[in-house]
């Protein structure tokens, strides 16, 4: 193109592009400092409401002699002794099981919310999109109506995890097609395999007697309640690893949100990174509702308000809403056995009570700001 | 989980003028109906080809089929290799694509969004030479400006500008840009196009859909113009701009008329205004 400049008449510049510096300039610093105060603040107050939920309940047990119940199970020597006969026991084997439970389900549903919405590149997204939630419950009020709760305590949750990943696994077979699925083909599935799984649930819930009506109508409000030790250890080292799984997906669900074309020309399997990202979001649901039951909206608010502190890259993202999810549902959990004396508020009730209302909020806020979601 | 994080091996830089980019008798059909029949074309290392032709004529669908997001019948080659049968790590390395829309489902900073081109060099360079890289492509395209801004409050030229950014950071031999112009202004048009002329220059193939017939006579070496899938001509501006050939191409009478300074004026005939204003409807209007 040189040749075209000669014939040109000399008093017309022709406009150039810029001359590119001599030294390298200096890309802008990140601001890790609202990261960093994010996990401090966060995992704080993680470790206070976990201590404080094992101090409090109908034995009142100062935090201090929660704190040495723990350290004597250790063998340290630390905290103040028990002051009742029994308080050891009440905060080890009452209290724990079931905090701890609530922070590893908590972490499990925000952190699958938190996958879910990068895979679907939507922040409207939530495991139960693809049926997660439904086919646990259709598994769970199976294994009521047929009697298998009675013979074992890990038949009704055996059922739910059973049966929330087979629905998954049914919605995204039966949303692919020629070896590709579709976003929008895999969300329709979705809400047509949620209908049918809807009608199985209220077709069980009418065959079974009075007291499995109730354990069905109880199960999907979602209750931490009875929790122990013995369920904790089943399902941890498959929350645990979930939580694994999720972390390493990060970086290639940040590639995502700029589409499947422009991912995959990045060099990301979209497929296989779409089917692995299921897998991991639904044993991460499934196996937090298969103890816990249904607990909504943890997996939507969650990973928003995250999104909103610290912006929307995964690596951050998912371990940053996992340690929110555990929190949110450990002061959930700690409302719910204490808010009315002598009874349980139902768990899933509290956080669809609170989370409703302030995911609305967090849509009109989005919406001011930038006019929307992703416009 | 392995497959995931297999390395890929790096690509050779380009010599100038050797082919990179090479498609033989090129077919592809969607939904039943055969858009692109029989293409041959060849993109050397340093220069710029357009694809043109009127809407419909198949342009994106064959620079999809050169990216590897169609199937396609004959054969594409890459680096020497069927663009099929690249594995998407390693085809990431070798052909960078800039979609005509660049959507973004969350509110990254464009630097996050052009950091998340050089995704494919992640575990083969440095951290300091992905940033180098970065850092003078932003230069380039003016974007370092606005870095730290969200991309989702862009206006459309800056996210044409920073979607570009995104692709040259990736540090391909094959770039592949379907319509980067469309929705620009003059400025920007001219700016994205002379950039992408300098990638080739140094050392890269660009193959780059356009619509503005005088643009691609501006700023490509070599013109391959479309007719409803068929390869109507292939050369360079002047050989392939004839007013006879793209009044047939694109139904409509089109002149071309070069210019003292070699620049060629690509002018369609305009409309005649044979329904003439009726005076009372422009009386009734204050």
């Amino acid at each position: 193109m040189t040749a075209v400049d000669e014939g040109r008449p000399a008093q017309i510049e022709r406009p150039r592009l810029l001359d590119l510096p001599e030294t390298v300039p200096e890309l802008p610093r990140a601001g890790r400092g609202r990261i960093i105060a994010l996990f401090i603040v966060g995992g704080a107050g993680l470790v206070i409401a976990v201590l404080t939920s094992a101090a409090i309940g109908q034995m009142q047990i100062p935090v201090f002699e929660v704190i040495g119940a723990l350290c004597r199970r250790a063998e340290l020597i630390c905290g103040a002794d028990a002051s009742r006969i029994n308080g050891d026991a009440a905060v080890w084997e009452v209290r724990l099981p079931r905090v701890v439970l609530g922070v590893l389900v908590g972490a499990s549903l925000a952190a699958a919310g938190a996958v879910m919405q990068g895979v679907f590149g939507n922040p409207l997204a939530d495991p139960g999109v693809i049926g997660v939630s439904s086919g646990a419950a259709l598994g769970a009020s199976l294994a009521i109506v047929l009697g298998l709760g009675a013979t074992s305590s890990f038949a009704i949750p055996a059922g739910a995890f059973v049966a929330g990943i087979l629905t998954s696994f049914l919605v995204y077979s039966m949303a692919r097609s020629s070896g590709r699925t579709e976003v929008v083909t895999l969300i329709l599935t979705g809400v047509a395999v949620n209908a049918v799984a809807g009608a199985g649930l209220a077709y069980l819930t009418f065959a079974a007697d009075t007291n499995q009506r109730e354990q069905i109508v109880f199960w999907q409000m979602g209750s931490l309640n009875g929790a122990l030790w013995e369920q904790v250890r089943t399902v941890a080292p498959i929350l645990i690893i979930g939580l694994i799984a999720a972390l390493l997906l990060a970086t290639k669900l940040d590639l995502l949100s700029l589409g499947d074309d422009a991912a995959r020309h990045l060099g990301i399997d979209i497929e296989r990174l779409r089917i692995i990202a299921i897998v991991v979001v639904s044993v991460l649901t499934a196996a937090a509702v298969a103890f816990a039951g249904i607990i909504g909206f943890v997996g939507l608010v969650i990973p928003h308000l995250i999104r909103m502190l610290v912006g929307p890259g995964h690596r951050v993202l998912i371990p940053a809403s996992a340690i929110g999810g555990a929190l949110m549902l450990t002061v959930a959990d700690m409302f719910a056995r204490t808010a009315v004396p002598y009874a349980e508020l139902p768990l899933g009730m509290l956080t669809a009570l609170v989370g409703g209302p302030f995911f609305f909020y967090l849509i009109r806020r989005s919406r001011d700001r930038a006019g929307g979601w992703a416009a | 989980m392995t497959a995931l994080i297999t390395r890929a091996t790096v690509p050779r830089a380009p010599e100038l003028g050797q082919i990179v980019l090479e498609a033989r008798g090129v077919s592809v059909d969607l939904g039943g109906t055969q858009i692109i029949d029989g293409i041959d074309l060849d993109v050397r290392c340093g220069e710029m080809l357009a694809i043109v032709g009127p809407n419909g004529a198949g342009k994106s669908t064959l620079l999809a089929a050169l990216a590897g997001d169609r199937r396609y019948r004959g054969s594409i080659t890459v680096d020497g290799r069927e663009v099929s049968r690249w594995r998407a790590p390693d085809l990431a390395l070798r052909r960078a694509m800039l979609r005509q829309e660049n959507t973004l489902s969350f509110p990254f900073t464009v630097l996050d969004v052009v950091k998340m081109g050089r995704a494919p060099w992640q575990r083969i360079t440095t951290p300091a030479e992905n940033e180098r890289v970065i850092a003078m492509e932003m230069t380039r395209t003016d974007t370092l400006r606005f870095a730290t801004r969200p991309f989702t409050s862009l206006s459309g030229g800056e996210r044409a500008r920073v979607s570009l950014t995104r692709v040259l950071v990736q540090a391909t031999p094959v770039l592949l840009l379907d319509e980067p112009t469309a929705a620009l202004d003059m400025n920007y048009q001219e700016q994205v196009l002379a950039i992408a002329r300098q990638a080739a220059r140094r050392g890269c193939a660009v193959a780059v859909v356009l619509h503005d017939l005088a643009a691609a006579a501006a700023y490509a070496d070599r013109l391959l113009l479309l007719d409803d899938g068929r390869l109507s001509a292939v050369g360079t501006p002047a050989e392939v701009l004839d007013s006879t050939r793209l009044t047939e191409v694109y139904r409509h009478p089109i002149e071309v008329t070069p210019r003292a300074d070699g620049v060629l004026n690509v002018v369609p005939m305009r409309f005649a205004d044979d329904t003439p204003p009726r005076p009372t409807s422009m009386e009734a209007t204050p």
